[in-house]
């Protein structure tokens, strides 16, 4: 009889690709269906050559040196091409971390700021990301106390003047910046032959107006000027797909997708731009960070972080932004990935101070007791205590407490499709418990503090928690109550004094350090992820904000990603006029019972998923949008669906 | 020197290619996407040419790039999250294997992807954990946890050990 090892490499093993994958592979060819034509995702999408350059440079400077600007002196006014070398002392950073980030930013022969860019490589995900913000956009100048448009602060504070205001715009740590000219942006496209991009119609004409082209509108390749043409309008258009946001991201994607590194290498090694580094990338460093995945959004990328458009005296239009919403955003977009990544996000040291300073005490000496210490500024470690007695040890107002409980270490990670359903966001994972009983000595100081005077006793558990008979009659002064109350104290089903303690201190822990941006949940010693937010009522499901994480049932918690709506009348319409078949089946991301329903075409291409809770309403969501309806439209869809 | 370049990536695709194919597959759940990983894959191998130290090397890259790609087309919102298996050649898989292969498919993603690396590809905790980026920790984690699901389900379907 074979093994389920076996039979597992036996089923997988006989999977075999069609032959004719072998001859589009060795033709060369690229993907022969065509995905839906929207312009951020099939386009290029594509925004600025400066990102690019600053995507493959970053890891080679982090680990040689980045040299900051010291002062508003780094520039000089009508510099043409501005370097990140300063005429100050120079500053050296050996950076190991796999995550670092930087500025890039485009400007014009006036130190206009065209084109402004955070990008972050990530090497352990190997992702490149790079979040573009509209130069409008307005920000709080420190020194002078007044707002001004980050267009206008390269020219009034230097590269680094512009990096402090977009890292305090974006709250994020840039490790430094890179500036360029639009003529050398417009060279090095030129250079590599143009840029292919989706031009709409009112692209091509504005282009064709300043340039004097005679662009059409659809897929066209831009000459340099072209781009920058394509890079600098504002046609008022604030969305970040088609305007001017959007075009940034847009070119940068286009140049990702079309960059050649031989190329690359030798514009590198030609152009004085880079000057200022000691070393640069071979064509083989330049491949390797080409072939980490790109992603690139333009922000403010939706209304949440815009608080107005206005206008200056020239008519310039002007974002006066909403900064908190704002560093949401960029924060979601840098953590975004499927992997773990951490690195770049810390996490603060235990303290939950809520219930009493005695237990506060009691909490550090059982972390103190097991041993465990974080292993990096993204972990934290979170004991789990439970008093079983409390009593007057002595005439100067000491306690004596018997306690059991564990630390557990808890690293935080960016996950992705647990327990079924497509999830994103900040997860509190387990990586280590130590358990302990204990008897300790605490004696309260004149400030009212408790101090941990002695440990009279101690035992670790294992796996049941505690099974030394004597060990606990001892700890517990042969009171055999209590040791049997300490023994069961570990049910290990989640449902015992164990799983409550924990749960209620990562929830104090959580509540305390204003965790809730991002963390959202917690996988501790049982199987399914435990969610931090309240459960969210039907009724409240319209007014979420896209990307909200949702847990659908009580019972069984199942986390769901909400995708940005595009139409949200399309499947209602659907479903209204009969045109799609239904049937019900299973799919890898549904699990614990939840039925999900497909909706087909005739043709029998699916069109949409559907997940039911199935009790007080439906709720139903799939790859792009989300909806709800009613019961009496649910009972007549479900009827429909088990008849199908 | 064009020819060279061919049977260069011949060699490579029948080296790595069924292989790329089959975890596309485990992690995608449909032969179209599954196949326009692999072709993205060998897409990018002959853009970037990239030098290898060693087989092992090459072999690691493969698998990464690969995994970006499934990651990918993941999180475009044109993937139509679904197991759709038409054309896919299940004749020479028994029905129990078939039922493994099922259940393996309903895990989550990332215990898909750990499994699949461990117990088909033999890779090591270390190894995995290396090639994903995640801690080896996490990877034991993920794989305990994976595991436990599957053996549960399998236990579900009658598939004893």
């Amino acid at each position: 009889m074979k093994t389920r090892e076996e039979l597992l490499r036996g089923a997988v093993g006989k999977l075999k690709p069609e032959s004719s994958l072998r001859d589009r592979v060795l033709s060369g060819g690229r993907r022969s269906r065509v995905r839906p034509a929207v312009r951020r995702f099939s386009l290029a999408g594509a925004a600025c050559l400066c990102v690019l350059a600053v995507a493959i440079l970053l890891p080679e400077l982090l680990r040689v040196a980045v040299v900051r600007p010291q002062g508003p002196d780094a520039q000089a006014a009508g510099t043409p091409s501005l370097s990140i070398a300063g005429s100050g002392e120079s500053e050296s950073m050996d950076v190991e971390s796999p995550v670092s980030s930087l500025l890039a930013a485009v400007i014009n022969g006036s130190g206009d700021v065209l084109a402004v860019s955070a990008v972050q490589v990530d090497r352990q995900e190997q992702v490149v990301r790079s979040a573009c913000v509209d130069p409008s956009c307005v920000v709080e100048d420190a020194s002078s106390g007044t707002a001004v448009p980050l267009l206008d602060l390269f020219r009034e504070g230097g590269a680094q003047g512009l990096e402090t205001a977009v890292e305090e715009l974006l709250g994020v740590e840039l490790d430094g910046a890179l500036v360029f000219t639009n003529g050398d942006l417009a060279s090095c496209i030129d250079a590599g032959g143009g840029v292919e991009v989706f031009l709409l119609p009112q692209e091509a004409e504005m282009i064709n107006s300043y340039s004097g082209s005679s662009l059409q509108s659809g897929k066209q390749r831009l000459t340099g000027e072209e781009a920058l043409c394509f890079l600098q309008m504002d046609d008022g258009d604030m969305s970040n797909l088609t305007g001017r946001g959007g075009r940034q991201s847009a070119l940068a994607e286009s140049l990702w997708m079309q960059a050649d590194p031989d190329l690359l290498e030798t514009l590198l090694l030609e152009s004085t731009l880079f000057s200022s580094l000691p070393e640069l990338p071979d064509a083989g460093g330049i491949a390797e960070v080409l072939s980490f995945s790109f992603e690139s959004v333009s922000l403010p990328e939706n209304w949440d972080a815009v608080d107005s458009v206005t206008t200056d005296e020239n008519g310039a239009r002007l974002i006066l932004l909403a900064p908190t919403a704002l560093r949401e955003q960029i924060r979601s977009f840098f953590r975004d990935d499927g992997g773990e990544q951490a690195a770049s996000d810390s996490l603060p040291p235990y303290y939950a101070g809520g219930t009493s300073t005695l237990y506060d005490t009691v909490n550090q000496a059982m972390i103190d007791l097991c041993g465990l210490v974080e292993q990096s500024e993204s972990e934290t470690v979170i004991p789990a205590v439970h008093l079983f007695t409390e009593e007057p040890a002595d005439q100067e107002g000491g306690v004596e407490v018997v306690c059991a409980g564990y630390a557990a270490r808890f690293a935080l990670q960016w996950e992705t499709g647990v327990c079924g359903f497509q999830m994103e966001g900040g997860q509190l994972v387990l990586q280590e418990t130590q358990a302990a009983a204990a008897r300790l000595l605490l004696t309260q100081q004149e400030d009212g503090a408790w101090e941990l005077a002695a440990v009279e006793e101690t035992i670790y558990g294992g796996d049941p928690a505690f099974s030394d008979a004597d060990g606990l009659l001892g700890l517990s002064g042969g009171d055999e109550v209590l040791a049997a109350e300490i023994a069961a104290w570990d049910g290990g089903d989640g449902t015992d004094i164990l799983a409550q303690t924990l749960d209620e201190s990562i929830r104090s822990y959580w509540e305390q350090n204003d965790l809730e941006p991002f963390v959202s949940w917690y996988l501790g010693p049982y199987l399914l992820p435990i969610p931090l937010r309240d459960e969210v009522s039907f009724e409240e499901l319209w007014d979420l904000p896209e990307g909200t994480q949702l847990s659908l049932s009580p019972s069984c918690p199942i986390s769901s990603a909400l995708f940005p709506v595009e139409n949200t009348t399309e499947l209602l319409d659907l479903i209204r006029v009969g045109t799609v078949n239904v049937s019900e089946g299973w799919m890898p991301y549904s699990d614990s019972g939840v039925p999900v329903i497909f909706l087909t075409d005739e043709s029998g291409t699916l069109l949409h998923w559907l997940a039911f809770p199935g009790e007080d309403g439906a709720f139903w969501l799939d790859g792009v949008r989300l909806c709800q309806m009613d019961g009496a439209s649910w009972e007549l869809f479900r009827a429909a669906a088990l008849s199908a | 020197m064009e020819n060279e370049a061919e049977r260069e990536l011949a060699e490579r695709y029948d080296r790595y290619g069924p292989m790329l194919y089959r975890m596309c597959l485990v992690m995608l759940c449909s032969r179209q996407d599954a196949e326009d990983a692999v072709q993205e894959t060998f897409c990018a191998y002959l853009k970037h040419r990239p030098r290898f130290e060693n087989e092992e090397h090459e072999k690691a890259w493969f698998l990464r790039v690969a995994t970006n790609k499934c990651h990918d087309l993941r999180r475009s919102p044109f993937w139509k999250r679904r197991a759709d298996w038409t054309g896919v050649d299940l004749s020479e898989e028994t029905p129990e294997e078939l039922g493994v292969l099922e259940e393996l498919l309903r895990l989550p993603g990332k215990y898909r992807q750990v499994i699949h690396l461990y117990y088909i590809e033999g890779y090591k905790i270390a190894e995995i954990a290396e090639l994903l980026g995640r801690r080896e920790n996490t990877v034991k984690v993920q794989l305990h946890r994976g595991r436990e699901l599957l053996r549960l389900s399998l236990e579900e379907r009658g598939v004893q050990p």
